[in-house]
Parts: structure tokens; C-alpha cells; sequence
């Protein structure tokens, strides 16, 4: 593996400055520079090495306390842990919507409709069948269920429900979820399966099984979670499933109450298979990975695009990341400025290079193109394009979003975004070239469209082009505070400034809510650690659970 | 305590309008409570061509133009109700999502316009005419409302609530659109295929959830309190369902159909055709009476392959070359028009025992996120209104709020989008006296896509439009 990069730069910063400057003050200067907090590695004396982790002398007022609902990802995945994959195949309840870029943020602002219960109870109900085909994978946690006598409905309740409730069940909730049980029995000719399957209904539809609960404990702005709700945060964040029985054990045992506790199993939990698919999931969704297999191109000008290529192109990002997060543990600056690569047969082709004797292989991708790192990938400049043509215009944005976290202006009411058409054909930079002259374009245009045009040598579904149209193409450029002469200028920049990008990114997908201003010095202080560590990602995620901003919660929204 | 010792009984349910169950005159129910009326709104993004939009006369007697021409060629210009020129006060605008203010007379909440995100600012009109229905049918319906999508590629550029979905119940209860045919036929039909009587123990189930769902409900604050009762109304509302009767009338075909991100382009004709279906099917059969239907969202990713175009219709809108705006973006909106015809049709078609069809018991309201896509103006945003609501709305009628002078870049217009919302809402709910918010705003320093904008104006309305109503309308 070769890796192009680029020393930090370091440059002192005040600590909450570099949230700060993004997320609250961005909207007067149109996401114009903020080069304060690029890549700075910070000497504030608080952190003290991994600051965050030492938690108490770290300011915070958390985001509100509350419920949030489980993604139905989340949802299905519990039930896979809980029922066993069959049950989990069959679980099909809804898409998630977004918000804010995240599902989890969705679940926990927004309500659940009626259609949406009915749904939910279809769905259970066929996950629940497929699971008494077979009940061996439920016996996992009630092992009665495999010669089961009068009692077993209740140590279902209790020793069931109480993973899929992530708490203990009390004494009310057990008596109605075996009242349930009972008559169901009866009902089905004292077939013991036919209770069971009501009361598994009762426990996968009940609010304690859809919502997380994280109110905390006491009063005031900064309540500190039980160490249940700690138990769920960590493991919707870590596995995003509902957490395991150890993990629900050491709660009990006030394992969870220090940072080590909580380290412990953090780690634990990050060696599971289920982390792997976890942050696959959110790397998926934050860089809409996800989407790359649906896109529709134009057939008459790229023929050789098909859902296959698309899958393909997941697929290598999906192993690109896998590689640097798991395989190696690696620096995240790796995520941009890396050269290597994986690749099928479908993706050998397309890029030209050697392919692999089966399967997937790494690979070295093609020299001279400024194919590097994720943003050389053939998904994302793929995915970023139009049917027949790239789009500058959202490569640059995706660029400045979700790579740096800095947010663009929205168009004025009323702009006519009509690109004057030249006489003869040429490039789309000379096109683009008036909306970045245009002033009244000019604020969201020159923060993207220089940026995207860099990428000019790849077509609309990122397969490499000498030239455009037959004319040069000219991948240097200026973007108000970034200046580069093409892809890998860009490359190292984002690696250089993308540290804070991917502590708010966590910090959102992990705790369902966009960062408070209160929360700006905790997460200041979780990106030291994240430097710390040597931008490793699997730290970043060990060292947000002992964050103070993880481990509390605001007043109930 | 179960159910089975209780005594629950079973719900009333739906049925088709029978002769037997009206009055002598066939104007009431035998009991006198009101006739039932269907809803529906029917929505596709990125606007119109207002110059090919637009008929050039007002009044009864207008014309065909060549956006409106799939209504007549489907025979159901009897029932049109045209309404061009009058202005959308949203006065937060950020392209596109002001444009949905035309559906709740809301102004958008939570904005962020860097980031293109808004939540609605209060209900779409369709989900304040189904909860008055709730509130007042003798028999209402079994399912409150049903949302479909055609188009399952929506933006990917905007984010929030508010142009990903047609019907809001509430700032936080978006009802998003369900784009597999199948899942709607499940939605709608799956509760009364044949199968094993366990109502009861399922109505225990459902009792537990929601003695759960009380439970955590006090031990949260009021957001959440909000979100927990929406979460309540669907038990309560799955309680219904599990305890009605089937209905008398046959359950369609499942149509198997999923409509998979991806797996729908070339399709958009037959899953509009299988949802057109459904959702008369359903309301013929009184399981419902309201629906929204996003045919296409804002800003979609949509492409029109089957009238042989290869970019997406909202990236037509926004290539202002005459060959994009004359030909790919018109016959964009010709082909959407064709569509909503079809279910047009279907609704003239669906006749009860009395004769009368769906579309003259029913009022489907058609319309955009803007009038023209090319600027997302909201200036002159129009509506089709199909349909007369029992007599409640007019017939053929086009109503103008301020002639058009010139082209799709000159857009005066004054009036009010909202009034027609309130008309309609009055024509379900004759003591409706408002909807939306109709606290004015102070309108300085923003634009508003019109000459001489008042210094302030509200989003909302408390004022109908005469011309769209019919003799029945207030009773």
C-alpha cells in the first residue's frame, strides 16, 4: 500500500472554535474559510492526552434528554441477535428517513404514524413466525423455551424481554406479557409455541423495545445515563443492535459506572463481527454509499453501466474503508490521500488494471489520473454526476459537506440557474465559469463548482477521460480558501482538515441529535483524543463513550 | 386484564354505498348524517410551463390548453376546477420548499437553508380534512389516510420532511410516502385476507403496547410526550382495524409489485396505474377516504425514460435553453398530467348504487411545488381541483387571480394560494373558519416573486374563492 500524504499542519486553536465556527457562525460568511480550525492539532492543557477520557474536567451541557426510536436497521438487526437471521430476513417494516444527513437523527425527532404501527405489526409478526420454525436460537436466552414447562412464559419475560428491553422487566409488565402468553396458549389447544409467539409480539412491538430510553438520572442541564440506557447508547452505537447479555451484566454490575468499565466494553464490542457491519452501515449511509448501486446513466453514452458495476463500486469503497478501520487500523488521513484499492473483475476493467484470480484483491490504482483516496473512487464521482454529464457542482458540495462539515448557502429565491449555453461545444468549466462570476451565484457556486471541476477527468460514471469534448481539462483551481492544481492538492487538504468532520460525524450518528453549543468543547476534546490516537478511527469510537457528552443527558426535550 | 373477558366487540367497518343505507331523496344517509367524501391530493415537483399551463379565459367556458389536455382527453373536464395567479405567502424561501406551503398554509419549520432542510410548519390540508372525518363520520373509515409514491428517487439534495413527503400530520409526523404497491395493497386490503381468527389475542397485545406506551409517556417531556401520543393514535387505529369486519366488497389482487429504488425506472406508468387501482379500489370500498399520491417529489432524481428522455425532469427544468424548457420539461409535465388523469378517470368511473361517481363525491387536488421550475417561483403556483364534493365545489371553472402578462419569467400574481385551501377545507368542514397559520409576517426584505408585496401577509387564510363553490357548499 502507498499512501500520499501530508504532515498535519499545527497550529494552535482555541478549543471550541473549531465547532464553533462551522455550525453557528457559518451563515453570515457563506462557509467562507474558517481555516482556524483546519487540522489543528490543539494544546489546550485540558485535554491532557486523551482529555475527553478523563472526563471530568471537560465542560459540557449535553443535548436533550429523551426517546428515540431504533432505526429499522437497528430494529432488525436486534432481532437477528434475538430471533436469529431467518426471523431477521423476513423483517421488513419501513425506510428510514434522514435527517440532518442521519437516520438516527430522523428516529429521534420524529413520530411514528399510524401506517407505520400497523406496519410494525406485520412485520413483527412474520419475524416471530419464521422464529418458531425453529427455536433454538431463542433457547439462547430463555433455554426453556426448549422443553418448556408452566414457568417458561415467565423466564421468557424476564431473561427474553429483558435483552430485547435492554433493562430489567418488573413485576406488572412479566404478569400481562404472561397473562398474554396463557390465554394464547389456551386459544391454540395448549400448543406452547402459540403463546410464545404473542408474547414475543407484546415484547417487539412494546415502546420498550422501538425507543431508547435516555432521560438519565436527576435533575438539572447534565444528567448522567443509568447504566442501561448506557448499555443501549454504547451498543446501538458500537454493534447497532440492542446490547448482549454480557454487556446488560455488567450494567448490573456497575461495570459501566467508570471510563475503564466503559472502555472495556467498547472494545469488546468493537472486536465483534457486528461492528464491522456497523460502521459499514455508517460510513454507507454518511457518504450515501448506499446509493451508488441504483444510479440511473445514460445507455447510449455509457453502456458498460449496469447494477452490477454499481454493486462493484459499493463494494470496493465499502473494503477501501474496511481496510484502513479494521484490517489495519490505520490513520483516517488514509480515507483520502491512500492509493491503493480493491477491486473485482468488474472493477479490474474498469479501471484497467490487473485483475484479480477470483473474488476481490487490493490493487494499486492506475498512476498519473489523481485517483486518490475515497474521492478518486469510481462511486463517489459516479455518484456525484448526472445521467449524461459530471456535476461539478455536487462533487464540490459533497467535498465541502460531508468531507469537511462546512455547509453551503442555499440559492437565492428565485435564481434563474440556467448556465448560458456557448456557441461551440467546450468544457464545463468554461460553462461553470459564469456561475462563479455571476455575484449572485457566486456564494455557493465559488465554494463548490472550482472544487468539483478538479475532477474533470472523470466522466459521469468515474471512468478516467484524456480529455473533454476534445479540449484540455484543467483541474487547477481556487475555491475562495482552497487553492490546488487538482485531485491530490485536494486529497491532502481534506486530510488535513477532516478531523473535526468525522468527531461531528460520529457524534451525530452515535447520540441522534446535531451538537449543542454546550457540547462544542466535549467534542474539541474528543478530536484531541482522536489525535491522540494517531486519527485512528476504531479510538475515535472508544474514546466518544467515555466522552462526558455521551455519558449524559440534557434536560427531556 | 385480556380481552377475551371483555366483550370487545368488533368495529364497524366500511362498506361500499348501498341504496338501502340512504335517504328517500339519496342526499343523506338514512340516519340523516352527511354522505361520505373522498380526498385526495395528487402532487408532482418542479412545477409547470405556465404559459402552456394556463387557459386564457376565465370562467366556465375556458378551454383546453396543452398541460390541461389529459383531463379532457379522459372525459373529466366536467369536474375541472382550474386556479391560476394567485400568490404562495410562504415567506421563508429557499427553492422548493416553500412550495409546500401551498398544501398546509404553513410557513416551513426548523429551517436550514444551508443545509436545504425544513420540516412542514403545521398539517397538510388532506390530513386536517381526515381528522375532521375522524371526528365526525358516524362510520368513519378503517384506515385514517393512506400515502403512495410513484417515483421512489427523491432528492438528493434536500433534506428535512418537507419534500419527502405530501401529508403532515404535525411538525414532527411526517407521513411519508409508501412507494411498493404491494405494501399500500397490504396497508389497505392485507387485514381482511382469510386467515385464522386471533383478533383477540392480538388486541391483548395491543392493549399491552399501549399501557406501555402510557407508562413512558410520563416519564418524558412534551416533544416526546407528542411523538408517544402519535404512537398511541396508531394503536388505536390498529385496535380499529383488527376489530372490523371485513368489508363486503372484494379485496383486489395483491400486486406483488415493490417498486424498488432503481427497479422502477421505465415503470412509472404501471405503478401509477396499480396505485390509481388500489386507492379507488379502497375508497370505493369506504376503507378509506383520504389519500396523497407523489407522483414525482421536488428536486427528483426523476428521469422520464418512458417518454424517451435521459436526464432528469428537475435538471430539465433547471436548463432554461428553449429546447430544454419547450420540449423536455413540457412533455414532462404533459406526461405527469396523463398520469394524474388516469386516476382521474377511474374516480369518474367508480359509480355507486345512486349513480354517483367517486369525482362527484370526492375532490382531488393536483399541484407542485412551484409554479415554474426554472426559478422555483411560487408566484402564480396553480391547482387543479378535480372533482365537486358532493355538490359542495363547482364544476368546470377556472378561476384567475390576476390576468398573465407575459411569459414563465413574468409572474405577477396577488390573491392567495391558501384561500383555495380553505375552500376546499369548507366544502368537508363547513364550520372551518381558517387554515393555517394566519398570523401576518412582516414581509420586508424578502421576495416574494410579486410586484408590491404588502408590508406584512400571512401564509394562511380565512378567505374562500366564491367561484369554486357549488350549491351545497356551507351545508
Amino acid at each position: 500500500m502507498a499512501a500520499r500524504q501530508r504532515p498535519f499542519v499545527s497550529c494552535p486553536a482555541p478549543r471550541v472554535s473549531r465547532f464553533a465556527g462551522r455550525s453557528f457562525l457559518l451563515a453570515a460568511c457563506c462557509g467562507v474559510a474558517l481555516g482556524s480550525f483546519a487540522g489543528c492539532g490543539d494544546d489546550d492543557s485540558q485535554s491532557g492526552g486523551n482529555g475527553a477520557g478523563a472526563g471530568s474536567s471537560i465542560s459540557v451541557t449535553p443535548g436533550p434528554g429523551g426517546i428515540r426510536r431504533l432505526t429499522s436497521s437497528q430494529m432488525s438487526y436486534s432481532i437477528e441477535y434475538l430471533l436469529g437471521a431467518d426471523a431477521a430476513a423476513t423483517f421488513d417494516v419501513w425506510d428510514d428517513p434522514q435527517l440532518h444527513g442521519f437516520e438516527s437523527i430522523a428516529a429521534a425527532e420524529l413520530a411514528i404514524g399510524a401506517n407505520d404501527v400497523s406496519a410494525l405489526e406485520q412485520a413483527v409478526t412474520l419475524a416471530v413466525e419464521t422464529s418458531l420454525l425453529d427455536t433454538s436460537h431463542i433457547a439462547q436466552f430463555a433455554s426453556c423455551v426448549s422443553a418448556p414447562t408452566a414457568e417458561c412464559y415467565a423466564s421468557v419475560a424476564t431473561d427474553f424481554a429483558r435483552v430485547a428491553w435492554r433493562r430489567p422487566v418488573e413485576d406488572d409488565e412479566r404478569e400481562r406479557l404472561v397473562a398474554i402468553a396463557t390465554a394464547a396458549q389456551a386459544w391454540g389447544s395448549g400448543d406452547f409455541n402459540t403463546g410464545l409467539k404473542y408474547e414475543l409480539m407484546a415484547i417487539f412491538q412494546s415502546p420498550n423495545f422501538v425507543y431508547q430510553v435516555e432521560i438519565g438520572v436527576g435533575d438539572g442541564p447534565q444528567r448522567p445515563l443509568d447504566p442501561y440506557g448506557m448499555a443501549s447508547r454504547l451498543s446501538f452505537f458500537l454493534v447497532h443492535r440492542t446490547p448482549d447479555v454480557e454487556l446488560l451484566d455488567a450494567a448490573a454490575a456497575g461495570e459501566l459506572d467508570n471510563d475503564e468499565g466503559i472502555r472495556t466494553q467498547a472494545r469488546r464490542l468493537l472486536a465483534t463481527p457486528d461492528a464491522r457491519r456497523s460502521v459499514d452501515r455508517f460510513f454507507a449511509e454518511l457518504y450515501l454509499i448506499r446509493d451508488i448501486d441504483t444510479l440511473d446513466k445514460d445507455a447510449a453514452l455509457y453502456p458498460g453501466w449496469n447494477e452490477s458495476l454499481g454493486k462493484s463500486m459499493q463494494e470496493e469503497m465499502l473494503r477501501f474503508l474496511q481496510d484502513i478501520v479494521w484490517t489495519r487500523n490505520a490513520d483516517a488521513h488514509e480515507v483520502f490521500t491512500s492509493t491503493n484499492t480493491f477491486v473485482d473483475a468488474n472493477l479490474a476493467a474498469f479501471y484497467g488494471v490487473a485483475p484479480p484470480a477470483s473474488g476481490w484483491a487490493g490493487a494499486e490504482v492506475p498512476e498519473g489520473q489523481g485517483r486518490v483516496g475515497l474521492l478518486g473512487k469510481a462511486g463517489f464521482l459516479a455518484l456525484f454526476s448526472h445521467q449524461s454529464e459530471t456535476s461539478p457542482t455536487r462533487r464540490g458540495r459533497f467535498y465541502r459537506e460531508k468531507i469537511l462539515c462546512r455547509e453551503i448557502p442555499a440559492p437565492p429565491p428565485g435564481t434563474n440557474q440556467t448556465l448560458p449555453e456557448p456557441p461551440e461545444p467546450t468544457t464545463l468549466k468554461a460553462k461553470l465559469d459564469g456561475h462563479v462570476a455571476d455575484e449572485q451565484c457566486a456564494g455557493c457556486h465559488a465554494l463548490t463548482d472550482p472544487i468539483g471541476l478538479a475532477y474533470q477527468h472523470f466522466d459521469a460514471v468515474g471512468q478516467w477521460r484524456e480529455k473533454e469534448n476534445g479540449f484540455d481539462i484543467d483541474t487547477a483551481g481556487k475555491s475562495i480558501d482552497i487553492e490546488f492544481q487538482g485531485p491530490e492538492d485536494l486529497a491532502s487538504y481534506a486530510a488535513e482538515n477532516s478531523a473535526s468532520c468525522f468527531v461531528q460525524s460520529f457524534w451525530r450518528e452515535s447520540m441522534g441529535h446535531q451538537e449543542t453549543e454546550g457540547e462544542l468543547e466535549a467534542m474539541a476534546a474528543l478530536e484531541d483524543d482522536f489525535a491522540a490516537s494517531g486519527f485512528k478511527i476504531q479510538d475515535l469510537m472508544v474514546e466518544l463513550t467515555v466522552n462526558p457528552g455521551f455519558k449524559t443527558v440534557g434536560e427531556p426535550k | 386484564m385480556l380481552r377475551g373477558s371483555l366483550g370487545i366487540g368488533v368495529a364497524s367497518v366500511g362498506l361500499p354505498l348501498l341504496e338501502i343505507m340512504l335517504n328517500d331523496n339519496g342526499t343523506a344517509l338514512a340516519g340523516g348524517a352527511a354522505l361520505p367524501k373522498q380526498f385526495i391530493v395528487w402532487f408532482m415537483g418542479n412545477g409547470f410551463r405556465v404559459e402552456r399551463f394556463e387557459p386564457t379565459t376565465v370562467g366556465a367556458d375556458y378551454s383546453a390548453t396543452e398541460q390541461l389536455q389529459p383531463f379532457f382527453d379522459a372525459g373529466v373536464d366536467p369536474y375541472m376546477k382550474v386556479v391560476t395567479g394567485l400568490q404562495n405567502w410562504c415567506y421563508k424561501q429557499f427553492t422548493h420548499h416553500e412550495g409546500m406551503t401551498a398544501y398546509s398554509g404553513y410557513n416551513p419549520a426548523e429551517v436550514n437553508a444551508q443545509q436545504l432542510f425544513s420540516k412542514s410548519g403545521g398539517p397538510t390540508i388532506d390530513q386536517v380534512i381526515a381528522q375532521h372525518i375522524q371526528d365526525t363520520a358516524p362510520t368513519p373509515p378503517l384506515i385514517r389516510s393512506i400515502q403512495a409514491g410513484i417515483s421512489p428517487r427523491t432528492s438528493s439534495m434536500d433534506s428535512g420532511t418537507t419534500m419527502f413527503a405530501v401529508s403532515h400530520r404535525s411538525t414532527n409526523e411526517a407521513l411519508y410516502p409508501e412507494f411498493s404497491p404491494h405494501q399500500i395493497w397490504s396497508t389497505l386490503f392485507g387485514e381482511f385476507q382469510p386467515k385464522p381468527d386471533d383478533s383477540v389475542h392480538r388486541l391483548s397485545v395491543v392493549d399491552a403496547v399501549r399501557e406501555d406506551a402510557k407508562k413512558l409517556r410520563a416519564r418524558v417531556g412534551k416533544v416526546d410526550q407528542e411523538r408517544l401520543d402519535a404512537h398511541i393514535d396508531g394503536l388505536n387505529a390498529l385496535e380499529q382495524l383488527i376489530s372490523a369486519n371485513p368489508p363486503t366488497c372484494d379485496a383486489p389482487e395483491d400486486p406483488v409489485e415493490t417498486n424498488p429504488v432503481g427497479g422502477s425506472d421505465g415503470k412509472l406508468v404501471l405503478i401509477n396505474e396499480m396505485m390509481s387501482q388500489l386507492i379507488v379500489h379502497a375508497m370505493k370500498c369506504d376503507i378509506t377516504r383520504v389519500a396523497s399520491i407523489m407522483f414525482i417529489g421536488g428536486a427528483a432524481n426523476t428521469n422520464y425514460n418512458e417518454i424517451g428522455q435521459n436526464s432528469t425532469h428537475h435538471m430539465n427544468t433547471h436548463d432554461g435553453s428553449s429546447n430544454s424548457q419547450n420540449n423536455l420539461v413540457h412533455n414532462g409535465v404533459v406526461f405527469a398530467m396523463e398520469q394524474a388523469a388516469v386516476l382521474a378517470k377511474k374516480l369518474s368511473l367508480e359509480v355507486d348504487p345512486m349513480g354517483t361517481s367517486l369525482l362527484e363525491s370526492g375532490c382531488m387536488l393536483i399541484g407542485s411545488d412551484c409554479s415554474v421550475g426554472l426559478t422555483h417561483s411560487v408566484a402564480r403556483q396553480p391547482y387543479i381541483l378535480l372533482g365537486n364534493a358532493r355538490g359542495a365545489l363547482t364544476g368546470k371553472y377556472h378561476h384567475q387571480g390576476v390576468a398573465r402578462s407575459g411569459g414563465d419569467s413574468n409572474l405577477a400574481a396577488t390573491g392567495n394560494t391558501s384561500d383555495v385551501l380553505l375552500t376546499v377545507l369548507k366544502a368537508y368542514d363547513p364550520t372551518a373558519t381558517s387554515v393555517g397559520d394566519t398570523t401576518p409576517e412582516n414581509l420586508q426584505g424578502g421576495w416574494y416573486g410579486t410586484n408590491n408585496p404588502p408590508n406584512e401577509m400571512a401564509p394562511g387564510s380565512t378567505s374562500i374563492i366564491d367561484g369554486l363553490t357549488g350549491p351545497e357548499f356551507g351545508g
